[in-house]
């Protein structure tokens, strides 16, 4: 837990303290370096959020009383 | 614009931007329909009840006649890249055909194994098969999307990471794969375009369910499949939005361009506004020259103060350049003027046509010399480099072209404000019909049915109206910042386009018809008569 919050103030603490000067074409400097790492969470999240909404579905369903057998 | 014919370009760009609207009637619809029949499969094999077979299989007639068509016009798509886009295909074919490739090596090849157990093997294989195919149909729809995005994710952010420009034959060459597919430009929009879909499930099943109740008919499955789409379309339109503030962040960093004509802001500020609304006034490229403050450019604003730079820059000051600064520069900010720009890549092409006149005369010296100005860094801004061969593109304009250099404001601002007041809608539908789906209501709930009911066709609507943000916003590029769209055309005859323009139009008109009429017919026989 520690470290997923290490890593998020990490994150967010880039953006406070990013550097104002932009490209030649006015694209952020930091944008045309890659950061692949938040490219692969973002694409963890798609698994996840199926997980979260199937679940809920299942919750619902339960907590509703229209299926309680799932 | 140097030596292109303008009709020809409109006549091309209308074509494309005509099947892919078409084309996206349907993506979205089968992305978020496959996971929702996946859904109703489970609970229907962990509960072992007849009614949640019937249910699936209901779901699962109306995900399978937009799959089909959705198919059909996803391959005049990726023809017309090669047919009206030839020049555009040379130029990144490398960066833009691989994930294309990928798509269609897994994911069309998962799909369609998986969609022929799923849809015709209910008698023909296990409970347990059956399921799994539902799940690796879903997952393989969605994964053809992800490589789809990835490719447009490129269009959007075509950064230096991804490749090198090869002077010798005019095109980029990927160096970097892992960069180009997890991009977070491309990974985000993938998440923000799912969500959308999901979320499109979600209001057409509670649409359909509400008819049902409001008819009187087939109450028991009504209640069930409304009970599933709340739920899940209430996480759905919740994660749109969260996904879609940092698609936003993205864009602003990425295409300056665009997020300042998205939000009409002509002059740079510090702590920029957002307008949620007003209307946008049109200036020329002289007015916006003359423009010290953002007074003029709307009629009747309501501006929140800071709210671009907060969602862009992530900072209650930072700095958000307008049209005027991305135009004619921003020397505090280290923004070229368009004509600087304009003549760095001006230089390029002179490189590029000097090292081919020096290969033909067999002058390596000047084929060295040529490629070195070439690659020459230009730039460099807190350690990233850029080479003149990047701002190659902006050779190709004319200096009158400084007004077509950023996207028309009117139709980028209120596609993509509508959108959002779209996306803000269905979470209010959902919050109303997941809490009515708790309190046991809904089954006597007029209101929010016939709320879902006429909201059926919103998310088509606000689907289109992100990508026209997204697509119009990038003009005047193919690959922003890199390819002009002027210069990607195939320069082939006008009557070729406007011939096959027309034949698609009329095979669209068909292919719509019969989809509607297909699914209005199965809506009308209800449950039992879905097979």
């Amino acid at each position: 837990m520690k470290k997923v919050i290490a890593f998020l103030m990490v994150f967010f603490g880039s953006f406070l303290f990013a550097s104002e000067k932009l490209l030649p074409n006015g694209i952020n400097p930091e944008a045309q370096q890659i950061n692949t790492t938040w490219g692969a969470i973002l694409f963890f999240m798609w698994p996840i959020l199926i997980i979260v909404m199937y679940k809920f579905v299942e919750f619902t369903l339960r907590k509703t009383g229209v299926e309680s057998d799932v | 614009m140097h030596g292109v014919d303008l009709t020809m370009l409109e006549w091309a760009r209308a074509q494309f931007a005509m099947t892919a609207i078409f084309h996206f009637f349907f993506v979205p619809f089968t992305l978020g329909m496959s996971f929702m029949v996946a859904f109703f499969e489970t609970i229907y094999v962990k509960t072992g009840k007849q009614e949640w077979k019937n249910i699936t299989q209901f779901w699962q007639v109306l995900f399978g006649i937009n799959f089909a068509i959705g198919l059909s016009t996803g391959i005049i798509h990726e023809f017309e890249f090669g047919t009206n886009w030839s020049t555009y295909s040379w130029v990144v074919g490398d960066l833009f055909g691989a994930p294309l490739a990928v798509e269609g090596v897994v994911a069309f090849f998962m799909e369609a194994t998986f969609a022929a157990i799923a849809f015709f093997g209910w008698k023909r294989v296990s409970k347990g098969v059956h399921l799994m195919s539902s799940w690796l149909l879903a997952a393989g729809s969605n994964l053809s999307a992800l490589w789809i995005l990835i490719a447009n994710g490129f269009m959007q952010h075509p950064s230096s990471a991804f490749y090198t420009f090869n002077i010798d034959n005019a095109r980029l060459e990927m160096t970097n794969f892992l960069s180009l597919i997890l991009q977070p430009v491309a990974q985000v929009k993938f998440l923000h375009v799912v969500t959308a879909s999901y979320t499109m499930a979600g209001v057409f099943i509670l649409g359909v369910s509400s008819l049902y109740l409001l008819r009187g008919k087939h109450v028991e499955f009504a209640k069930k499949s409304a009970t599933v789409a709340a739920a899940a379309g209430l996480v759905a339109s919740i994660a749109v939005a969260v996904i879609g503030d940092d698609h936003a962040y993205e864009v602003a960093n990425t295409q300056p361009t665009k997020i300042a004509s998205m939000e009409g802001l002509y002059v740079g500020e510090k702590g920029a506004p957002i307008v949620a609304v007003g209307i946008p006034k049109s200036h020329t490229i002289e007015e916006i020259k003359n423009m010290k403050d953002n007074e003029d450019s709307f009629t009747m604003p309501i501006a929140i103060p800071h709210l671009l730079s907060i969602l862009g820059k992530r900072s209650f000051d930072g700095f958000v350049p307008g049209i005027k600064d991305l135009v004619y520069g921003n020397e505090k900010y280290g923004i070229w003027s368009f004509e600087k720009l304009r003549a760095e890549g001006a230089r390029a092409i002179k490189d590029m046509n000097d090292y081919h006149i020096a290969k033909k005369a067999g002058d390596k010296a000047a084929m060295d010399a040529a490629e070195k100005d070439f690659h020459a860094i230009v730039a460099n801004v807190d350690g990233v480099k850029i080479e003149r061969a990047e701002l190659m593109g902006y050779g190709y304009f004319s200096a009158e072209d400084a007004k077509h250099i950023f996207p028309p404001v009117a139709p980028v601002f209120y596609s993509f404000h509508l959108m959002v007041g779209l996306g803000f809608w269905f979470i209010l539908l959902f919050v109303l019909a997941y809490a009515s789906v708790l309190k046991g209501t809904f089954v006597n709930n007029t209101f929010v049915q016939k709320a879902a009911l006429y909201s059926i066709p919103l998310p088509w609507i606000a689907t289109s109206l992100g990508w026209m943000s997204a697509e119009i916003g990038r003009q005047p590029w193919t690959v922003f910042g890199i390819l002009p769209t002027a210069h990607s055309v195939t320069p082939i005859n006008l009557t070729n386009v406007q011939a096959t323009f027309f034949m698609f139009m009329a095979a669209f008109v068909i292919l719509g018809i019969a989809e509607l009429k297909m699914l209005f017919t199965v809506v009308k026989s209800g449950p039992k008569g879905a097979h």
